[in-house]
Parts: structure tokens; sequence; C-alpha cells
């Protein structure tokens, strides 16, 4: 239905490997900011992914595979690669296995799960709403960064649809049929709003 | 004439021990209690009272098992612990109460007695010195809490002193064993 559809699969993956990076594992902040501007752009189609399910999708389920309890295995693999080469990074290095579970209740900066890269909409909310215990205000201004960023997007990417179906029936030369499809396709649109306006 | 200065240096010399050997125990307890030594000589109201009282607790915690937490219990109570940090928005004093429970039962499940607070303050101040200031402010929060006479953000640093110490009770453990020698020796050493 649009063209964001070819590249997804792609842009899962790199969601996935980043899932919970800078979230709530780690206190250092250069983990934070990796790929966060690069990957930005790509990572925002990550909502309109499934035209099908635009509104849901972009709040439910963008990413299906993400595995939560398996973060801290995640993150080993991830951190380590970027860690180890300049020795920069003493904290991912000193990590033992065996203390791990405890990294997770370190104090969480909220802003961190801004960055697109940290993984599904769902986690990054939760780990801000985790980071008020340490810092209340800096924790609302990110709920509120991290609820604009879902309501632009959800309204762009119904915007985009709706517009999709208009190219689809105006044309003269369109049959009954088409016609048909247009009116379902609207239904749909209208359906989906209506239950947004509705909640 | 001679044996009265021999036996007087013998005075001099025991005198000497005796003085320096108490010095000698009261830094090392100095040492392990940190904050916690001076908030007793301050309770106390005696230096000697209250490196007596230090002395029993580490005494009373030679005789406590104290176990480490498997990997997964670790993990499950860190897991645990996020769902009550992320509820503390809607329930503060309750999701403040609830952290209080985690605490006791990982002291529990490690095998520290949990009956009593100051029991459990005693041993944390064995085991966690520098910790113990977070868990009796924590604790004293949630008891004006219980009365409504905490704000939020009282409750926020409730929240946040427990965690200290819940963190540090999952995370010790091979390195405790070994901090649990320490704890042994020290009595006997007063004792010798």
């Amino acid at each position: 239905m649009t063209t964001h559809e070819t590249d997804r699969p792609a842009d899962y993956d790199s969601v996935d490997e980043n899932d919970q990076v800078g979230g709530r594992d780690d206190p250092t902040d250069e983990q934070y900011d990796r790929g966060s501007d690069a990957d930005a752009d790509e990572q925002y189609d990550l909502g309109s992914d499934a035209d099908a399910d635009v509104a849901d999708a972009s709040i439910r389920e963008p990413v299906d595979d993400a595995v939560d309890e398996d973060s801290d295995e995640l993150d080993d693999t991830d951190f380590e690669p970027e860690a180890e080469p300049d020795g920069s990074d003493p904290v991912a290095i000193d990590r033992t296995p065996g203390s791990d579970p405890v990294q997770k209740l370190a104090p969480v900066d909220p802003e961190t799960a801004l960055d697109p890269g940290t993984g599904r909409y769902e986690d990054r909310w939760a780990a801000i709403q985790a980071g008020f215990i340490d810092d209340p205000r800096r924790t609302v201004e990110s709920a509120s960064t991290l609820l604009a960023e879902v309501w632009d997007e959800t309204v762009r990417t119904l915007t985009h649809e709706r517009e999709g179906v208009d190219g689809r029936w105006q044309s003269t030369e369109s049959s009954t049929d088409d016609l048909r499809v247009a009116m379902q396709d609207y239904r749909d649109l209208y359906a989906r709003f209506m239950r947004f306006r509705s909640t | 004439m001679t044996w009265l200065l021999v036996v007087l240096a013998i005075v001099v010399v025991l005198g000497i021990a005796v003085v320096a050997f108490s010095q000698l125990r009261s830094r090392s307890l100095k040492q392990r209690f940190g904050p916690e030594y001076d908030h007793m000589v301050d309770e106390q109201g005696d230096r000697r009272s209250a490196e007596a009282e230090l002395r029993g607790r580490v005494k009373r915690r030679g005789t406590l098992e104290i176990r480490e937490l498997e990997p997964a219990a670790r993990e499950a109570y860190a897991q645990q612990w996020l769902t009550v940090q992320q509820r503390f928005i809607d329930e503060p004093e309750h999701t403040v109460a609830e952290a209080d429970g985690l605490v006791q039962t990982v002291m529990r499940e490690r095998g520290y007695p949990v009956d009593e607070f100051d029991e459990r303050v005693e041993m944390m101040s064995v085991d966690h010195p520098q910790l113990v200031d977070n868990y009796r402010t924590a604790h004293t929060i949630q008891l004006r809490s219980e009365e409504q006479a905490a704000s939020t953000d009282d409750l926020r640093e409730a929240f946040q002193r427990y965690r200290a110490l819940f963190s540090e009770l999952l995370a010790d453990g091979a390195d405790a064993e070994s901090e649990a020698g320490d704890e042994h020796d020290l009595p006997e050493r007063g004792a010798r």
C-alpha cells in the first residue's frame, strides 16, 4: 500500500538489536547516544509500517519479535564490540555477568528512551516511567516528547493513508468497483479514526 | 631498688599495650562501620558502649549463614523491582511499602533475620554500613506516609533509598562470603 514496506525488515532488525540498549541498563551517556541521529528518519518509518493497521501498529505492535527477557544477553553482545576497542567505557567492560540484573536497577536517564534506537514505543515508555524515581521533571519532559512523537507520527500516517485512498478513485476512469473498494478503505479509516476519538 | 624499676617498667609497658590494643580495636571498628560508628557513639552517648554494641552485632552476624542468590532469582527480583518502580506514579505510598517488602523478602531469602526493623538495621550495618542510613531514612519516611504525612517527593526519596539497599542485597554474593570471613575474625581478634 505504501512505499515504505520494502525497507521494513532491515529497519526492524536494527531496532531489535538496539532494543533496550540505552533503555534501562546502562548509566553511561555514550551508550545512549549512539546511532540516534543517523537512524532517526529510518526509525520514524517504524510506525508507518503495515499501513494496513497504522494506528495500532505504531503504538502496540511495530516489532513482534523483541524479547524483553533476554535484554541482558542482547546488551552483552551489543556492548562489548563497541566498548572494548578504545576502552573508553569502563562501565560496560567492568560489568560481570552476575551483576547484570542489578544493572537494571541503576538510575535511568529518561532522555535515553527518546532515542528511537532504544526499541518499541512501549519499552521506551516503560523506561521513561521508571525514571520518575530519579528525575521527575526530566521524566515528564521526556514523556511529553515521546507522546508528541507518537502523536505526530500517527497523524502523519493516517493522513498519508487517506490521501492514498483519495488517489485511487478520483480519476474519471474509475470503475464502480474501484469506487466500491475506495468506499471500503474509507470505511476502515473512518472506523479507526473514530476509535481514536472515543478513547 | 632495681626490682621496683622492673615492676614499674612492666606496668608501663602493660599500660601502653592496653591503650594501644583498645585504640587498634576502635580503629578497626571505625573503619568497618564508617558513619555507623559515629551514629552509634551519638546514640549511645559514649564510645565504650557504642563499641560494645557494634562488636555484639558483628558477633551475631557471625552466627548467620548468609546465602548468595541464584542468578535466576536475582533476575526475577530485579524485574519485580522495576515493575513496582514503574507503578510509583500511580500509587506512591503503596509502592514504597512494596519496596520495603521486597527488601525484606530478599533479606529473608539470603538468610538475615527480618522480624524486627532494628534487627534488620543491625545486620545491614554489619554487611552494608554505608547503606544503613538510607535504610533508616526510608523507613522513617514510610512511617510518616502511613499517617499521610509524607509528600510525594519524600516518598520518591524513600523509594530511591530502598533501591540502593535492594541493589546491594541483590548484587553481593561471592564477595559477601569473603567479608563474612573477616567478620568472624574480628571478634576473635578482640578477645585475644
